[in-house]
Order: structure tokens, then sequence, then C-alpha cells
């Protein structure tokens, strides 16, 4: 990722706001950067709730998922896994495809400062690819349970 | 020029028109009405749309040959191998896609990510698309086209 450049031309407010959230919450100490030896940890599985990697940034993410829901509503939701063999973490918001439909252009801005914000926020994981996907949820076409949970398993909200 | 594979690199003629067979594919695809042979597919209508883009994202890099600028570094690409190689970038071809888009063609971006968002969940679940993210991935597709072969 690229800590130099912007993503979108017009910088929102929402993005702004979403970075003064995690400022505050890195000031705090409720998200700390700077950490390491968490590698060691991998599991294949990535259903191991231990995995230091996943419960360093868990509280990261919860920032985000804050965040976007009380922009975009409490029926958003994330989950995220992280994949220290092959320096990867990916992680999808799920969100009703209505919403989806009238906030992509907010959603996907919101996304992209994500991504940037995590990598420059934890040296640790400056050559991790970070992969995002949007996953929508309506009437007409139902939410895949079986699949996010295969593709994004792990989130230990209380390991922190 | 020649590809990773030793075969030749196609030309931005050759990129042109395979954008524009998939793009057209993506809108019969959309068109398809219910009740025929087979069912409206929205799902393929996307991820035409999306390989669409990337035909015409690769039409202007290797018509321009621009020069990209990625972390701390830049330099001229007219291949996306000559990004992966100059660049040392580890990640999937797709997300070096959203790399170079994101920082470096910032009014193309958000719809970058729509189409590639799409047409991946089209792909890999078992989620329907709907006709209206069909349509929302046409409509981004033309943003890009804007932007990358706007002369055309």
């Amino acid at each position: 990722m690229n800590k130099n450049n912007l993503v979108f031309e017009n910088e929102s407010a929402d993005r702004r706001s979403l970075e003064d959230m995690l400022r505050q919450a890195f000031e705090r100490g409720y998200v700390k950067g700077h950490v390491e030896g968490f590698v060691s940890s991998y599991e294949p599985n990535f259903e191991n709730a231990d995995n230091q990697l996943a419960k360093t940034i868990n509280p990261y993410f919860v920032v985000c998922e804050q965040f976007l829901q009380e922009r975009l509503g409490q029926e958003l939701f994330f989950r995220f896994r992280c994949d220290s063999r092959n320096n990867r973490i990916s992680f999808a918001v799920i969100l009703p495809e209505e919403k989806y439909l009238e906030s992509h252009d907010t959603l996907f801005s919101l996304i992209s400062a994500m991504e940037r914000i995590l990598v420059d926020s934890f040296p640790s994981i400056s050559n991790y690819t970070i992969e995002s996907l949007v996953i929508t949820n309506s009437s007409e076409a139902p939410l895949d349970q079986e699949s996010v949970h295969r593709d994004f398993p792990l989130k230990p909200r209380n390991e922190h | 020029m020649s590809t990773r594979d030793g075969l030749p690199a196609p030309s931005p003629q050759d990129h042109l028109e395979k954008a524009h067979h998939n793009e057209n594919w993506a809108e019969f695809l959309f068109r398809m009405k219910p009740g025929g042979e087979l069912e409206p597919a929205f799902d393929w209508s996307a991820t035409m749309a999306y390989y669409a883009a990337i035909q015409f994202f690769l039409y202007f890099i290797r018509k321009e040959t621009p020069e990209i600028t990625w972390g701390l570094k830049s330099d001229r690409i007219s291949t996306l191998a000559d990004f992966l190689s100059k660049f040392d970038y580890q990640g999937s071809k797709h997300s070096a896609y959203i790399e170079i888009i994101s920082s470096n063609y910032h009014t193309a971006a958000g719809s970058w990510r729509l189409l590639f968002n799409t047409a991946h969940s089209a792909r890999y679940n078992t989620q329907k698309v709907s006709q209206k993210k069909a349509e929302l991935s046409l409509n981004k597709l033309k943003v890009v086209k804007e932007r990358f072969c706007s002369v055309n």
C-alpha cells in the first residue's frame, strides 16, 4: 500500500472523520500499533482465536465497523482473516444491498482509507497485501452465510 | 516485448478489440429477457464488465506507457508484467490493478473497486448478482472507459 497517494480526488468528510476516529483510538491505547513477533502463531485453518496478529488488529476493525455502522446502518458488519504465511490480510464488509446501492461511492472510499491506514499503523505488516471485499445481502440475493464464514472466519472480538 | 510466458505482448489494438468484445457481451448478457432459453445472466454481465475494464486499462498503458507511482518508486509501465517486476509486487494481479489505479488514476478508483468487487462476488460466491448491481457495473465501466479510452 502507498501512504503517499490519496485514493480519491475529493477527500470526503466521512473519510476524514474515520481517520480522526482511528487516531483517537490509537491515542487512547484502544488500538495498539507497532506490535512485533506475531508471525509464528500462524494457523492454517484461520480459526485459531489465539492468532496474535488477528488479536492485535482486531480492535482496528472494531473501530472501523463502528464507524461504518454509524454511517451506513447497524446491519453492516465486518469479518476478517490474517494469513501470515502469505503475508495477506483479507476483510469483508457485509451490508444490505439497498444500502450498498445508495452508498457505494462513500463505502469504497472509506474501505480504501481503511486499507491505507491499517498498513501505515502497523509497520510489521508493511509488506502485507490487504484485500477487501464487499458482500451484500437482500431478499433478491440472499447472503451465502456458509461462504462468508469459510472465506472470512476469524473475528476474535474479545481477545485483545 | 513479450509476456511472462514468452508470448508476444498484445498490441494496443488487440486490447481495444478485446475490450469492446467484452463490453458488448456484458451489455448483451444484461439485456437477456426472462423466460427465454436461458435466464438473464447478471453475474456474467458484471464479470464481463470487469474484464472489459481490464482490457481498456491494458490498452491505455500499452499505448501510453505512462509513468506510475507506487510506494516510494515511480517508473513507466506498458504491461501489467512490467508493474509486477519493476515494483516487485507480491500480491495478486487483481490487487495489482487496484493498487495502480488507486494510486494514480483517482477518477477511476472507486469505479474500478466496484467492478472488481461485483465480479469477484459473482465468480466465487453462490450469491446472486441482482439486476441493479449488474446495471451499476455497466455504469462504472463507462467511467473506466472514459478515463482510459476517451478518444475511441
